[in-house]
Parts: structure tokens; sequence; C-alpha cells
């Protein structure tokens, strides 16, 4: 090999690009031509010097310590919803670079993810074998206590109300209700009878002598109300109810006649009564009889009046 | 069988419907309220109670699909309210938490492989050291499953507050868990 050769790849030969091969014949060469040599150490020395270290130096968490302060608490008060997919595209994406730098934020994403998945399982966990017969068995005991107090306070109820002196016990317990809230000292209703009794007393007969008109008033007001109606309504009324009348008796023959007699018969029965006369109200009660058979068979035969 | 038809045969007096009812949801109610009390006994004791109460009220249930969340409800009120006996009338030993969580996971579970077991404690002993109510939070909605509004119904709290509420719980749980096994809960698990 030339120096002109050598001098031509001996970037390459220091950087170690060289193929096997020609890296060999230029070790050759340097090692037997002083010059080159001396140009290889010169070289490397440059190279090594110009070189980037290896591991270069992390600023960012220099650079963050003296600015806005490590990233971290950041990166975790996101990383839940990180995890449950909840952040938007820049958000995640911010996270994930952390994640990549930050060992600690990584493990805590990952623990998160585990955490999401073995959490449910927790949901359940078994009883022993007895435990449902055991739950069944004491609710049925319930069930059971529950109808039976139902039955008994049914039956309690309604032997209550079936008792013989009902009324008379119902008469008492309200007597006593009246005694305890009008009676009782520390009533709030106990000064209202001795007040009504004051109020009466005062003078009796203008109260009488009230009531008296009130009541005149009243009847005044009922008898006017009722011809009121009757002027507006009666007439039409027992004029529809005469024509109604008239057209059932056509369609029922015989029902007028067996109305007469009844109502004749009814009464010869409420005069023997009245006289004591039982030959002659039996006469009559079954007078009647045949009376209310006969209405009755007149309706049936007849056709139903129109409405 | 659906569950409103079900709902309606209890309501009728239908015991067998009953029993059905019970088997459906004895293993969320027990497991609800072995998260309050930490023991098998006191906790299947309270389930029962539980269920008597859910049966005295089952009328005052007309919605099938609020049903699960009403049950909670129920679970929870006779939780507490047993929880207040017991702090009116403690026990003979007071055991501290780690030792009654030990102690409630050592008993006899042939279903459960190692591995659940290990998983499953190692939860619980972080669900225990953690405050009351993000337990609680932490029970209803990321356990139970209940939605915001029926958490702020419950709990009597507006939904935002239970939202943030919630993340830090998470978060507090999450760093627990990390704390108790060292770091590699997730991973380990995931391999």
């Amino acid at each position: 090999m030339k120096c002109e050769d050598f001098e031509n790849q001996a970037d390459d030969f220091v950087a170690g690009h060289l193929p096997p091969s020609a890296d060999a014949a230029a070790a050759a060469h340097a090692a037997g031509c002083a010059a080159c040599g001396a140009l290889v150490i010169a070289m490397r020395a440059n190279f090594e010097m110009l070189a980037l270290p290896d591991e270069a130096p992390d600023l960012t968490d220099a650079v963050l310590a003296v600015t806005s302060g490590p990233s971290c608490e950041r990166a975790q008060s996101l990383l839940c919803d990180f995890v449950d997919g909840a952040l938007d595209g820049v958000s995640a994406s911010l996270v994930r670079d952390h994640r990549e730098h930050c060992t600690r934020c990584d493990a805590l994403a990952s623990t998160l993810a585990w955490l999401g998945d073995v959490l449910p399982d927790f949901t359940e966990r078994a009883p022993d074998a007895q435990f449902t017969a055991d739950v069944v068995q004491v609710t049925s005991a319930l069930h059971v206590h529950r109808s039976a107090w139902r039955a008994r306070l049914r039956d309690g109820w309604r032997s209550l109300m079936l008792r013989p002196r009902l009324a008379w016990e119902v008469a008492y317990v309200g007597t006593l209700i009246i005694v305890l809230l009008f009676g009782t000292p520390g009533s709030p209703l106990h000064s209202v009878p001795t007040r009504a009794v004051a109020a009466v007393e005062v003078s009796p007969v203008d109260a009488l002598r009230n009531m008296g008109r009130q009541l005149v008033y009243l009847h005044r007001a009922i008898d006017a109300l009722g011809a009121r109606a009757w002027g507006v309504t009666g007439g039409r009324a027992v004029d529809h109810l005469e024509t109604w009348a008239n057209d059932y008796a056509r369609q029922h023959p015989g029902m007028p006649e067996a109305a007469a007699s009844l109502q004749r018969n009814s009464g010869a029965l409420r005069s023997a009564l009245g006289q004591g006369n039982v030959a002659q109200a039996g006469l009559a009660a079954g007078a009647a009889r045949a009376d209310i058979d006969a209405l009755w068979k007149s309706f049936r035969a007849g056709t139903p009046p129109a409405p | 069988m659906d569950l409103a038809t079900l709902l309606q045969r209890c309501r009728e007096g239908d015991q067998l419907a009953w029993e059905a009812l019970v088997r459906q949801n004895q293993t969320r109610i027990y497991g609800l309220a072995h998260h309050y009390v930490h023991d098998r006994e006191e906790a299947r004791d309270l389930a029962q109670d539980i269920f008597v109460r859910i049966y005295r009220g089952l009328d005052a249930c007309t919605e099938p699909e609020r049903f699960v969340p009403w049950t909670i409800r129920v679970a929870r009120n006779a939780c507490i309210d047993h929880l207040r006996r017991r702090k009116a009338r403690p026990p003979r030993f007071d055991l501290p938490a780690e030792e009654m969580v030990t102690l409630a996971a050592a008993g006899p579970s042939p279903a459960d492989d190692y591995e659940a077991d290990a998983r499953r404690r190692l939860v619980h002993l972080a669900l225990q050291s953690l405050s009351e109510l993000s337990r609680e939070i932490i029970l209803l909605k990321d356990i139970q499953g209940l939605s915001f509004e029926e958490i702020a119904g419950m709990l009597g709290a507006p939904i935002g507050t239970l939202k943030s509420r919630s993340n830090r719980a998470r978060l507090e749980l999450a760093k627990k868990v990390l704390a108790l096994s060292g770091g590699g809960a997730a991973t380990e698990s995931a391999t």
C-alpha cells in the first residue's frame, strides 16, 4: 500500500469503518511507515477529543429542578386517567414520554393497570356450603313469624268487632275521651264547657229567640228554593211521569187494577191491625198477597217500557 | 330465570325463589362483609344478617336493575352498624391489621393456587393500609363496580369530589402495592 492510498482511507481506518482485509492492509502499512504511523496517532487523539461521550448527562432533571420543579407529581395526577384511556391525545402522549424516562411513574402506571385487572376478582368470596341453608332457615322462620303475627292481628280484630257489648264499650271509651279532653285540668279544651255555659247564662231568652229566628229564616229559604225548582223542572217532570205511567199501564194489562186493589187491601190491613181484629187482618193480608202476585204476573207478561 | 321474575316470586313468598336469590348473591355479599370485618366467621354472621335485612326490605326494591346497588347499600349499612357495635364493645384480643389479614388468608383454600393466593394477600394487605375513605371508595367503585352516581347517593358526596378522591385512592393503593412487593408486583404478575 502506498502512503497516498493510506491517507485516502485514514479516516475510515481510524474510525474502524474499513472492511477486514483493507483494515489489515492499512494496519500493516501504518506499522511499517513511521510517517503514516504518526498520522494515525494524531488522528486518533483528535477523534477521541471530538467524539461525543457515550452517556450524555441528563440535563432534564437539573433544568426542571431549577425551573418548574419535578414533573412526576403532575404525571401521577394523570396516571389513573391514562390507564383508563380517558386522557386526550396530547396529555396521553406527554404521560407516555414521561413514563419512558421515569421508572417510578412507569412502575406506578403498570401497577395501576394490573390493579384494574385484579381488583374485580375481590368482588366475590365464597362462603361455606351450609351458608345458603342457614340463611333460608332464618328467613323462613321470619316468614312464619310474620304470617302468624298477621293472623293473630286479624283474629283479634274480628273477635273485638263481634263482642256483644261493643257498643257499650265504645260509648264508655268515647265518654272517657270527652272527660279527658274537657275535664282534665291541664287540657287546652278544659275551659270550653264553662265558656259555653257562661254565654248562655248571660241572656238565655235572647239566645233562644235568635235561634228561633234563624230556624224560621232557614225554613223560608228552603220553601223558596223548592218552589223555584218545581217551577223550573217540576211541571215538565210530572208530565213526563204521567205519560210514562200511561204507556206502562197500556203495555201491562191488569196492572192498574191490581195496584188499586193492593192499595185498598193494604189500607184494610192497616185499619184491622189498628183495631186489633186479627181475623180481618188475616183476610186483608191474604188479599194483598194475591194483589202482589197479580202485579208480578202482569209485570212478567208485559213488554218492558220504552226508556 | 331473570332477576325481575325472581324478585317477584320472592315478594309473593316463594321460598325456592328466595333460596335461588341467596345463592346468586351470597358470594358478593359475603365478600363485601369480609372486606369490612376481615374475619371469616364474623363475615359469615354479618352476611346472614344482611340477607335478613334484604328479605325484610324486598318490597322496597321495585326496580330489578337497581337491585345490586340496593343490596350493596343495605350491606354497607349493616357493616357500618356492626363495626360501630364492635367499636363500642371491642373483642378481647385486639390484633393488628397485618396479623388479621394473615390469619384470614391463611385458611384452607384448595381452589386457589399459590400465585393467586399470594397476589390476593398482597393486595389485601395494601388495602388494609389505606385510609378508611380511600378503602371504601375502592371497595365500592373498583371492586363492586358501582357508578360514581350510585356511590355519590350512598356517601352523600359530590361526584366531582368522588372522582378525584377515587384517583387519589387508586394511586395510593398502587404505591402501597409497589412498596410491599418491592416494586415488582405488576411486572412479575404480567410474566
